[in-house]
């Protein structure tokens, strides 16, 4: 038991926060590749 | 007034509101073809959240899930893993499916392949397996709506006549408005969903047990091998589970109504910022584990799993709450069962009668037959819910294993250039067929794998094989992020 889940819950739920954060660490890397060759386009 | 009056009351009420959205939502607005299937490609983030919450969220997610936690164990918590790794997946492949549907004026799955492959024939079978995989999905809606309302009523109303109404107001709703209606009313289903999961599975273990921990340790305690694989099961241990969550999640967004939703999207750059945020809301769905997993200790010897977290939410809270959650749980089942029909009417109309049987039809007639075909799609799936009695969870399964065979053509497509039709078409032709047979013949798990998952790699198998063996047919991907 962890934070008085089975460990299996636990660890799948950090993951589904986890998954989230590293979406969004890489819509942030996408989005900065994105603009210079927006700004290279116009 | 009666418990059974209040609660009734209160779920007349909800769905009257949830209803009369629907209906208000097309107000003002020319139906065509295009408004009606994708809402005229202006959806922000907050509504494709809401359409795609809407859809995904069903009434597998409130009755299915917490019935697998009290009859499985273990093995339903692949739910939480394969739901995640869906949006990893989308957050590649869906901006890139957009931008080829805004490109092609697609608005339908086959679109894409008739697109991409150039063949109508690919693209009608690819609309006839979505449609035949659509039917269980949409019966295991039905099924929940008779469930819902029938418990959630202390059983003063019968599961056919609940599944009657809520038919009659949901095709009346996509009649009238398409697929805005369905965003609209997900907007009071995903409040009510949030408020009722996590009232139910904060309260639950609190008044019985004390807290969440003082629940699972006291089931731990009863059932020690319950929360562990293969839970309470036999057959579903660890490479089920593996096997399992990587064919529903790859699969998740090969649904029609999934992949259809995406073209209702303002831009790519809504889709990616959707994937961030959806795992996210996959957090409410631990709270209906955790009345699932009381259930087990609080009702045994239920002989329906999938009553589990109704019967516990009936015997712990009062009847305007059972009310709420019947409420809640009859527009999780009618949202879905609304989009379904909206897919699979347009898929009928635009992919399967049009291109085979009448080439002149003009968008206008096109959009008229998918609006019939609502009417008539209503009534064949409430009749196959009157007579089912599958279990929500092995519905959900089978629709899974055929539509995750339009896997290796869609990903392949877009970033494979050797590809061929023939090689699709055989691919997808093996992978339909091992997974009709394997599922059918109650052949899953096979090695203790998941079949669908199985029919899978045949289909990669055969479609890689296939394409390398006949010529390139010049068709690359036409888009490229």
């Amino acid at each position: 038991m962890l934070f008085g889940m089975p460990f299996n819950l636990f660890w799948l739920i950090c993951w589904i926060v986890l998954s989230a954060a590293c979406l969004a660490a890489a819509y942030r890397l996408e989005t900065a590749r994105d603009k210079p060759a927006a700004a290279a386009d116009e | 007034m009666s418990s059974a009056t209040i609660s009734l009351l209160t779920i007349l009420i909800i769905v009257a509101i949830g209803a009369a959205i629907g209906f208000l939502a097309g107000v003002h607005r020319k139906m065509d073809l295009e408004q009606w299937t994708v809402g005229g490609r202006g959806f922000g983030v907050v509504f494709v959240f809401l359409l795609m919450a809407g859809e995904v969220y069903t009434t597998f997610a409130f009755l299915g899930a917490s019935g697998w936690a009290y009859s499985r164990g273990g093995p339903t918590l692949y739910v939480l893993a394969y739901l995640t790794l869906a949006y990893v997946v989308s957050f590649f492949i869906l901006p890139q499916i957009w931008v080829l549907g805004r490109t092609h004026g697609m608005q339908t799955q086959s679109d894409f392949f008739s697109v991409r492959y150039g063949n109508k024939y690919l693209a009608g079978f690819v609309c006839l397996v979505g449609i035949v995989c659509f039917i269980p999905y949409l019966q295991l809606q039905l099924t929940g709506v008779g469930i819902i309302v029938s418990v959630a009523s202390y059983d003063s109303v019968g599961r056919t006549p609940a599944m009657v109404v809520a038919v009659v107001l949901l095709v009346s709703f996509v009649f009238a408005s398409g697929v805005r209606a369905v965003a609209w009313v997900s907007v009071v289903k995903d409040a009510l969903m949030v408020f009722a999961s996590l009232t139910i599975g904060i309260g639950v273990p609190m008044i019985h047990f004390g807290g969440i921990g003082p629940m699972f340790t006291a089931l731990a305690h009863v059932r020690p091998a319950h929360l562990t694989m293969p839970g309470a099961t036999t057959s579903l241990g660890h490479s089920w589970f593996i096997s399992t969550v990587l064919l529903t999640s790859l699969g998740f967004y090969m649904w029609p109504h999934a992949f259809a939703a995406t073209f209702t999207a303002r831009s790519a750059d809504t889709l990616r910022r959707n994937a961030v945020v959806m795992p996210l809301y996959g957090l409410t769905l631990v709270f209906i584990f955790f009345a699932g997993f009381a259930a087990v200790l609080l009702v045994p010897g239920l002989a329906n799993g999938d009553l589990a977290m109704l019967t516990v939410v009936r015997d712990s809270f009062p009847p305007w709450f059972l009310g709420v959650v019947g409420g809640a749980g009859a527009l999780t089942a009618m949202v879905p069962a609304a989009i379904f029909i909206l897919t699979a009417a347009t898929l009928f109309a635009k992919n399967l009668y049009r291109p085979l049987f009448a080439p002149g039809m003009t968008d206008d007639q096109v959009a008229k037959l998918a609006r019939s075909m609502v009417i008539v799609l209503g009534v064949i799936s409430l009749v196959l819910a009157i007579y089912s009695s599958t279990t929500l969870v092995s519905l959900l399964l089978t629709g899974y294993a055929g539509v995750s065979q339009f896997f290796p053509g869609v990903v392949l497509g877009l970033y494979w250039k050797r590809i061929t039709t023939s090689g699709v078409f055989a691919g997808m032709v093996a992978g339909v067929a091992a997974a009709l047979f394997l599922m059918l013949s109650h052949r899953d798990p096979v090695f203790g794998l998941s079949a669908g998952f199985l029919a899978l790699c045949l289909n990669f198998l055969v479609t890689v094989v296939a394409s390398l063996i006949t010529p390139a047919d010049g068709r690359t991907a036409p888009v490229q992020i």
